[in-house]
């Protein structure tokens, strides 16, 4: 061998394990290649669970996740119409809409034989049996703005109040866990989910009250942070999110009970690598997946994980305060989502 | 005689050069359409799994007051916000036509701008702007004429405003493009022939632009009468308009047959305002403009 050939096979040779090596790395990954898509509440929501859920799944198995921004409902009508070819291999849903999927049977049951980690769900946090995996929490709360409102509030139906007079904003009927808001006004006025009419007095009551009925969180957010709105019904992380840019909206604990909406995800019938999907739900509900929203947006998690630090900034953060969120029974309640709507807004109107 | 000269081919050539457009209507719009259509007269809340035939949904709307007086809430949105910027578009359209083109150029690119914007960021502008510490209220404030910031949104003027601003261009654009074809020399024929400058705006100007009024007119009607957006964001709980109700009822509480007969009606409605206002005032005008 000539001592030019000598030079070249030797650098070959010792160049071979550093170039192969990112490749036999991925191909001994076990979801090297896999692409899932789920859909995604958009913007920040996104990137935390990207940071804390997808980015540590990428490292451990190579699988890949892609989070497509859009409106939750819409999707779920696109998943119950195109049942056996579904655009979508994980579903992130509130409970609001769980029921109507489930009927629609575009979702697989989880156990904890799938999951592991789905024996460290807190007890009652899953609502729909083996269907849908609980990641997160978030509340309906009644908030103020401590500069400009004097008197706290302290339930629900003080949207009434008569000092409110042209402050209030509340959930629009656009968005779909709305009737939420409303059980809440009603139970806390002795009525049920199968009597919503306490809700509406309450409603009718503070007609006058309300300035808005934002059909987006973002918009509603807005209002409380440029003073438009100073009282009125949010969601409790969102509240956090203006304290910290220097709002200052009080969270209420109502003494009655909190109503609150688990987020979940699911693996959808069809979809192109349950193993992968599993894979997720795995990492979503292990402490790194657990701790991400909690800390992006004060949003409670949904199993035993510790929350240090940042438990005196959640509102579900005990056994006591866990009591007091009240059950919902959510197929009930959403099958008369259209006549709730239609009567909001028929009497706000006026 | 060459063939391009025979009727028949020029049938031909006609119907072989739009049927790629046609066909695209009617798999992507007539299609689409008949089978939203068909929904409004499913019996039930869903259309998924649904069959059946009834007049349901149309006797839903029709016999509640609500809907009806949101009906006409749209209607009337859409006549005032069309009327508004005829108002204001007229003679913005009209001054641009008879710039020099070079100067007239920069002045479209000013005109054209706020179309690329996306509206949500537009109306998100506006609930600054209208805000309680925004301009509008900083304004009337400096100017002495309140105390206190004034509730500036969420009410149906706030809405009409907002409209106005969106859709102002459209008729900008379609009267300036009428109005360029009309010879000034017709404007100066009519002036020394000694009649007034309002009889010859009157009698020259207006019958000659109105195929542009009317064009802009129908598309800000139309535009305005399915705008859901704007009276969501800016408007309050009392103010509605039916694109906003029937997106809760398609995306919110999956009650398609109900949205889909909600759309048809706002269909009818308009095109039936549409032919009124075209048989009342587009043909007088045109006929008004011949004879005389």
């Amino acid at each position: 061998m000539k001592r030019r050939d000598f030079l070249k096979t030797s650098a070959a040779v010792t160049a071979l394990p550093f170039i192969t090596a990112p490749v036999v790395h991925a191909q001994q990954k076990r979801f090297a290649g896999v692409t899932l898509r789920i859909n995604g509440f958009g913007g920040n929501y996104d990137k935390a669970l990207m940071e804390g859920v997808a980015k540590p799944l990428e490292e451990k198995t190579g699988l890949k996740v892609e989070y497509i921004a859009a409106s939750g409902p819409g999707e779920a009508v696109k998943l119950m119409s195109n049942k056996g070819n579904p655009h979508l291999d994980l579903f992130m849903i509130d409970s609001n809409l769980m029921p109507e999927l489930i009927a629609a049977d575009v979702l697989e049951p989880i156990t904890t034989a799938d999951v592991p980690n789905v024996s460290r769900i807190l007890p009652g946090y899953r609502e729909f049996g083996d269907y849908g995996t609980p990641f997160s929490v978030a509340s309906q709360v009644p908030v103020f703005n401590s500069k400009t409102i004097s008197t706290p509030l302290t339930a629900y139906s003080d949207i009434a109040r008569p000092d409110l007079k042209g402050k209030v904003a509340i959930l629009g009927t656009g968005i779909s866990s709305a009737p939420l808001m409303l059980l809440a006004l009603a139970e806390e006025n002795g009525g049920s989910v199968t009597n919503m009419e306490p809700a509406f007095k309450i409603l009718a009551e503070a007609k006058d009250n309300v300035m808005a009925t934002p059909n987006s969180t973002v918009a509603q957010l807005q209002l409380f942070s440029q003073g438009e709105a100073q009282a009125g019904i949010f969601w409790d992380g969102r509240a956090h999110e203006l304290r910290t840019s220097g709002v200052p909206i009080q969270t209420v604990v109502p003494t009655k009970g909190i109503y609150s909406v688990f987020s979940y995800v699911n693996v959808v019938k069809g979809g192109r690598n349950r193993e992968a999907a599993l894979a997720y739900i795995q990492q979503a509900l292990s402490d790194q997946g657990q701790i991400t929203l909690p800390t992006a947006y004060r949003y409670g998690p949904t199993t035993d994980v510790a929350l240090g630090d940042l438990a005196s900034q959640i509102l579900l953060n005990s056994p006591e305060r866990v009591a007091m969120k009240r059950k919902v029974d959510w197929a009930t309640l959403m099958k008369q989502r259209g006549e709730l709507m239609e009567r909001m807004n028929k009497v706000l109107r006026g | 005689m060459s063939q391009t000269a025979d009727p028949r081919y020029d049938r031909i050539n006609f119907i072989i050069l739009i049927a790629p457009a046609m066909l695209l209507l009617v798999v992507f719009l007539v299609l689409p359409m008949a089978s939203v259509f068909r929904a409004s007269f499913y019996p039930g809340t869903t259309a998924i799994g649904s069959s059946g035939f009834s007049l349901n949904q149309y006797y839903k709307f029709f016999a509640d007051s609500f809907y009806l007086s949101v009906l006409m809430e749209t209607v009337v949105y859409a006549i005032i916000t069309s009327v508004g910027c005829l108002l204001l578009g007229f003679p913005v359209g009209y001054s641009l036509a008879r710039l020099p083109p070079a100067k007239r150029r920069v002045r479209m690119i000013l005109i054209i701008v706020p179309l690329t914007l996306s509206l949500v960021v537009v109306v998100f502008g506006w609930l600054v702007l209208l805000g309680r510490q925004g301009l509008a209220n900083n304004i009337l404030i400096g100017l002495g004429l309140t105390n206190t910031p004034k509730q500036l949104l969420f009410n149906r003027s706030a809405v009409l405003v907002v409209l106005v601003q969106q859709f102002l261009p459209f008729m900008i654009l379609s009267v300036m493009n009428v109005v360029l074809q009309i010879d000034p020399v017709l404007e100066q024929a009519s002036t020394s022939l000694r009649a007034r400058r309002l009889k010859t705006f009157a009698k020259i100007v207006i019958p000659l632009a109105a195929p542009g009024i009317i064009s802009g007119f129908t598309l800000i009607f139309v535009m305005t009468a399915s705008a859901f957006v704007t009276p969501r964001l800016i408007g309050g709980p009392r103010t509605h308009m039916i694109g906003g109700l029937v997106y809760d009822e398609v995306l919110i509480t999956f009650n398609w047959p109900f949205g889909a007969a909600m759309s048809f009606i706002l269909l009818a409605v308009g095109l039936g305002i549409l032919a009124t206002v075209s048989a009342l005032i587009v043909r007088p005008l045109a006929r008004g403009l011949h004879v005389r």
